[in-house]
């Protein structure tokens, strides 16, 4: 079970560092 | 004496910066050169394996994800292999699976280039787990870091594109760090170290006790863990242990290892930016910053420990606490001043004991985390200074600021203040957060100002990326391993994304002609400058904290 909590734990963070980039996007003005 | 031995490092190091720079140069810059003939049937095979038959240029969005995604892979990977290690392959020691929280941390602090290590080698991994985890992110970690400062620089020096980002991982790691990983692996293994798959060995001593001495592929894991800035040790002890680095001659070739890299880049820089002076206007800011702390450990090292130069014991060799007799002094303070500033993070003597004013010169080196810095990493930090140097002149003249003719604007510097600012509030924030929690408070082994010192430097090495500890604190906790893997990741990817964005705006950017009103970036001028910025900036942000723990506890001592 707890391996699931790591799991979940390392996806959230992933996650936000992925949303922190689409905020970067968004300040930059670049559309990719 | 001790001093002409660190004169001697840093004139070969000087040495090696002008070739090793150009070699980067010739590596990146895409353009068909000699390297081409050695490498590049390498290259074409695993571009084929793996489909890149294409590698076009990638707006910084995708390289940034590209970045992220094989990374996510790679601690996938290393995450499976640590946990199921019992009863994977090459275990001759029968090391069993480690611990859930544990492997998080492990798997984030190598995929991280932190290398920060909350267990011991000889007990906790097996040989594949070394070789097939530690090992293998060691290069992927340091290619990956690589990669992104020299997109970076092809941005900011108006290339047609940032490149491709699995074009320059493969690059990095077949061109770089391989052929220099194996040569010095060679050189390491007729020096004394160690690489060999037989078991921990059984002896007896002289006293007629049994020993078990730990051993394994050692040589081709210290190569690469300094080459790549990583500084994971494959024993506890990391480079103070002999097996790791018996000789005098061993630590000058790690010092070296770890530090030509970074310090050849900014050479590269000037190379791309087809102005050398550029690239030296940063490496004499860097070099200064370096000489100046180096300077504070060596003096307060050699000086001694107040206390006990006060109990009239000789102290004529200097505070050995926690340091190698082979070694001294001159070798100890230059590899720790090394290892913090190049954000290895290996070390060669115990940071813990060192005297409160000598552990300054690691705290504020990864503090800045700009002087020379990790792979890749350190230059794009000290560029983003340069920016934000230029930026601040610009106000003060009323002109709208340009660095390599092309115009800071609001959207670059509101990117810059988030990956400037994110370093000390990951820090700080938690620091004091683990002094509000029993969980927190418990592992210190000191308490008082070097209690304090430890909880710092432990979020400090985190979110720098380097990994070395004050290692009296009881860190292999839920607690610890959770909390200090959320800073590795954080201090990782939000810089480099951040700057990644700025390296991308700018590169649409028409570049404007430079005019008898351009604030010129490639003299002395500007290098005095852009030290002040990052010392104003960056040292300030901590004083506070550093007053309360290794400064208030030198004056406890006197």
């Amino acid at each position: 079970m707890m391996d699931v909590y790591m799991v979940a734990a390392l996806a959230a963070i992933f996650g936000v560092i992925y949303a922190f980039a689409q905020w970067c996007g968004h300040v930059a003005e670049d559309k990719g | 004496m001790g001093i002409v031995q660190i004169i001697v490092v840093i004139a070969i190091l000087l040495l090696l910066v002008k070739p090793a720079g150009t070699y980067l140069y010739h590596v990146f810059s895409n353009e068909p050169n000699k390297t081409d003939r050695i490498f590049g049937g390498v290259e074409r095979g695993i571009f084929k394996l793996s489909g890149l038959n294409k590698r076009e240029g990638m707006s910084w969005k995708t390289y940034a994800l590209s970045f992220l995604s094989t990374n996510i892979v790679l601690v996938a990977f290393g995450y499976i292999v640590l946990r199921l290690q019992a009863g994977l392959p090459l275990n001759p020691n029968g090391i069993n699976q480690m611990e859930q929280t544990l492997t998080f941390n492990t798997v984030i602090s190598f995929i991280t280039n932190t290398n920060l290590q909350h267990y011991s080698g000889e007990t906790g991994l097996s040989y594949f787990s070394q070789m097939a985890v530690i090992t293998m992110l060691m290069f992927t970690s340091a290619a990956s870091g690589f990669s992104v400062a020299v997109a970076f620089v092809r941005g900011i020096t108006g290339r047609a594109t940032l490149g491709n980002f699995f074009e320059d991982f493969v690059k990095s790691i077949v061109r770089v760090f391989l052929p220099l990983a194996l040569i010095i692996t060679l050189v390491l293994v007729g020096l004394q170290v160690p690489q060999t798959l037989k078991p921990t060995i059984q002896i007896t001593t002289m006293d007629g006790q049994i020993q078990q001495i730990a051993t394994g592929p050692v040589a081709s894991l210290e190569s690469i863990k300094h080459l790549g800035t990583n500084g994971g040790g494959f024993f506890g002890a990391n480079s103070a242990h002999p097996f790791e680095n018996p000789s005098p001659l061993t630590n000058v070739i790690e010092i070296l290892s770890m530090w030509t890299l970074p310090a050849a880049l900014p050479y590269m820089y000037g190379l791309f930016a087809k102005n050398k002076r550029q690239g030296w206007g940063i490496f004499a800011a860097m070099m200064t910053l370096f000489v100046l702390l180096l300077s504070l450990n060596y003096y307060a090292e050699s000086s001694g420990n107040p206390a006990i130069n006060s109990m009239g014991i000789d102290v004529s060799q200097g505070s050995m606490e926690g340091k190698e007799v082979r070694f001294g002094i001159p070798q100890s303070a230059l590899f720790t001043t090394v290892t913090t500033a190049a954000t290895t993070g290996s070390v060669n003597n115990m940071h813990d004991t060192q005297t409160p004013l000598g552990s300054i010169t690691p705290l504020a080196l990864m503090m800045l985390n700009n002087v020379f810095g990790g792979k890749g990493v350190g230059l794009v930090n000290m560029l983003m200074y340069a920016i934000l140097a230029v930026f601040l002149c610009g106000l003060m003249v009323g002109r709208t600021p340009e660095f390599l003719g092309r115009k800071i604007e609001a959207r670059e510097m509101k990117l810059i203040a988030v990956a400037i600012l994110i370093h000390p509030l990951i820090i700080l924030v938690p620091t004091a957060a683990s002094f509000l929690t029993d969980l927190g408070q418990g592992a210190i082994s000191n308490p008082g100002n070097h209690g304090l010192t430890q909880v710092l430097y432990e979020y400090v090495s985190s979110a720098a990326n380097n990994g070395s500890g004050f290692e009296g604190l009881a860190d292999n906790t839920t607690f610890w391993n959770m909390m200090t893997g959320v800073i590795m990741l954080l201090g990782r990817y939000v810089s480099i994304i951040a700057l990644l964005a700025v390296a991308g705006s700018l590169l649409r950017k028409q570049p404007v002609p430079e005019t008898i009103g351009t604030f010129r970036t490639d003299n002395g001028l500007f290098t005095g400058i852009l030290i002040a910025t990052v010392l104003i900036i960056g040292a300030l942000t901590f004083l506070p904290v550093v007053v309360l723990g290794p400064i208030a506890e030198h004056l406890t001592l006197r």
